[in-house]
């Protein structure tokens, strides 16, 4: 699993400086060899990368992005890919389309990545987020990549500078304690993206102290018996019907989140590394604060 | 053992399982907070893990377990078949199937009935082409082979709908469907199924006379009132209301029916009539212990009670196999 490239944990001011030093280091370099030569014809293979081209690139640059580009359950910019061409991810449907650059993730098919570079494109793989440092890191390689420094830089700046308003407002003192439960009870297990988020909105994260694994899940026993001060669930209003969407609105969880603070959040805000990150921490941080009027 | 007996036994057992899947799960819970909550009382996040956790699932294991031991009793003993079972003869696949249907593409949201119905037609029109392909009485490998089909055709059908589904864990689930379990199940879940459960299992439970009678030849049994094609429909009605209810809310959930009549037809001395309750009270006692198994052998996350009945019930399966083909000519 990709791990940060700084050393953890950094305070959010911290975080700051990091990504400001790295801001330089980036900025600095592609600039001069890349505006020349910016990529005319992208295609996306996975749905975080389709969100940050639609922020950073013109759309007549973008050649396709991915059938879930418009499927407001994944991407926080569905409308904005509207009209934009799609594909499944299928070498055939890519190579038509002659792309001088390709970006997949790092669950695209290798089979399909393989083949498209034995064809002769040119193929990238953005990391998987699993921190903000991370979200920053991959915001700026795909500015990068496609020519767009300076947007990217920009980008992160405001990110940072969201984030930091809200660390700004962490009272000192014991946090309280929130449990995030995901569709069949997956949760923010340590060393994630959503973890990191939880923290950095001043919560304390139960899946953290159960220490889970990243494929652990938070059993509703735990819910009810671990001391939870702010329940947070994934929003699953207007999902089409599934097991995994039916847990979260189990009678247990509904009595659970009627005595305590509550929240549902979209993934669609945590789950990829955007600028959209910060609103989830925003959000949170609501909750924290009706968790913290309570005691 | 005389029958009063034995019923009382195997009752006590599923009594004493049922208990304990009130008191065990991966939290631990005094015996003592456990009643005061079962009467009532107690500190409230007992009384959320016993009603809102623990209860539904034992609810169900208890039901489902019953019906799918009442089924492989009397599927057995109307086609005189040792093999038959609801998950061998793809009635139980074929119930998922009918309640993935209609789960996926959104008909439970804006009726919740279509659950049960869904899971309770597919499980019918399983039983019918079962039926319609091996009859009764006939080789056991034609039983085998018609549900090797069956359970062929309902599997993949089943995977097309789930990749043909709008959800995007749709074919994640079909674990869900083809190994099933109670993990996480509501009482919501319990009030769907559990009516047709009971009705099913009332229907399959008056069949005695008719499967005692059915033992000496199809002309004798008439010969003694039975209405043949009457019992027919009954089987076929029974099976579908208990396994197709049941399959709709926690999958299929195999082998229990193979299971159960086999290890009680000596204790009821054969009689195919006595075994239906039998089976409906032992079906119910090893869903209950295997149940709790499945949420107590790994401690950070749960196996499908359909993985545990299927590793206890293959063998047993094999074993009938190799004794089926001993005595075949």
């Amino acid at each position: 699993m990709h791990r940060p490239l700084a050393p953890r944990p950094l305070s959010p001011k911290g975080r700051g400086v990091f990504a400001a030093f790295l801001l330089t280091l980036l900025a600095a370099t592609p600039s001069a060899s890349q505006t020349s030569a910016k990529p005319q014809r992208i295609v996306s293979l996975n749905v975080c990368v389709d969100q940050l081209l639609l922020l950073m690139a013109e759309r007549r640059r973008i050649a396709a992005l991915t059938q879930f580009s418009t499927d407001p359950d994944f991407s926080n910019l569905s409308a904005a890919a509207r009209g934009l061409r799609q594909t499944h991810g299928r070498a055939e449907e890519i190579l038509p389309l002659a792309p001088d650059l390709v970006i997949g993730g790092e669950y695209t098919t290798t089979d399909t990545l393989t083949l498209l570079r034995r064809l002769g494109l040119r193929v990238e793989v953005m990391k998987l987020a699993n921190s903000l440092a991370d979200v920053r890191a991959n915001m700026l390689w795909v500015g990068r990549l496609v020519g767009e420094g300076e947007k990217a830089a920009a980008m992160v700046l405001a990110f940072d500078r969201r984030v930091a308003a809200v660390a700004a407002k962490i009272p000192p003192g014991r946090r309280p304690v929130v449990a995030f439960y995901n569709t069949s009870g997956y949760t923010a297990a340590p060393g994630t993206l959503a973890d990191d988020a939880i923290r950095a909105a001043g919560f304390d994260n139960l899946a953290a102290k159960l220490k889970l694994g990243s494929d652990g899940r938070l059993h509703l026993e735990w819910l009810a018996t671990h001391r939870v001060d702010a329940l947070l669930v994934v929003d699953t209003e207007g999902t089409s019907s599934s097991r995994a969407v039916e847990t979260v609105s189990h009678p247990a969880i509904r009595r659970l989140a009627a005595d305590r603070p509550f929240a549902a959040i979209p993934g669609r805000l945590w789950v990829c590394e955007t600028p959209f990150v910060a609103e989830a921490i925003e959000r949170l941080a609501r909750l924290r604060r009706d968790a913290r009027m309570r005691r | 053992m005389s029958r009063g007996a034995l019923f009382g036994a195997l009752g006590a057992l599923a009594v004493m399982a049922f208990a304990a899947s009130l008191a065990l799960g991966p939290v631990h819970v005094g015996l003592g907070d456990i009643l005061a909550a079962l009467s009532g009382g107690g500190r409230e996040e007992v009384r959320l893990i016993v009603f809102e956790i623990r209860l539904p699932r034992a609810l169900l294991a208890l039901a489902i377990g019953a019906a799918l031991g009442i089924s492989g009793a009397a599927l057995q003993g109307y086609l005189r078949n040792p093999l038959a079972e609801p998950g061998v003869i793809g009635v139980s696949a074929a119930g998922a199937l009918g309640a993935v249907v209609v789960f996926y593409f959104g008909l439970t949201q804006l009726f919740p009935l279509a659950l049960p119905l869904g899971g309770l037609a597919g499980a019918a029109i399983g039983v019918w082409l079962v039926h319609l392909l091996a009859g009764r009485g006939g080789s056991t490998a034609t039983l085998i082979l018609a549900g090797v089909a069956v359970n062929a055709l309902a599997g993949a059908l089943t995977a097309l709908a789930l990749s043909l589904a709008p959800s995007p864990f749709a074919t994640l689930e079909i674990i869900h469907w083809m190994l099933g379990g109670l993990t996480d199940r509501s009482m919501a879940h319990v009030w769907l199924a559990l009516p047709f459960i009971v009705a099913g299992c009332l229907i399959l439970a008056t069949l005695g006379r008719g499967l005692d009678a059915l033992t000496l030849g199809e002309d004798a049994a008439a010969s003694l009132g039975v209405d043949l094609p009457m019992l027919r429909l009954r089987v076929i009605l029974g099976t579908a209301l208990a396994v197709g209810a049941g399959t709709a809310v926690a999958g299929a959930i195999g082998f229990v029916g193979l299971v159960v009549p086999h290890l009680l037809r000596g204790a009821v001395r054969h009689r195919p009539g006595a075994l239906l309750v039998a089976s409906a009270l032992g079906g119910a006692a090893l869903t209950l212990v295997a149940d709790i198994a499945a949420r107590l052998i790994l401690t950070d996350r749960e196996i499908n009670l359909g993985v545990l009945t299927a590793i206890i019930g293959a063998p047993f399966f094999l074993a009938l196999v190799l004794q089926a083909r001993r005595s075949e000519p």
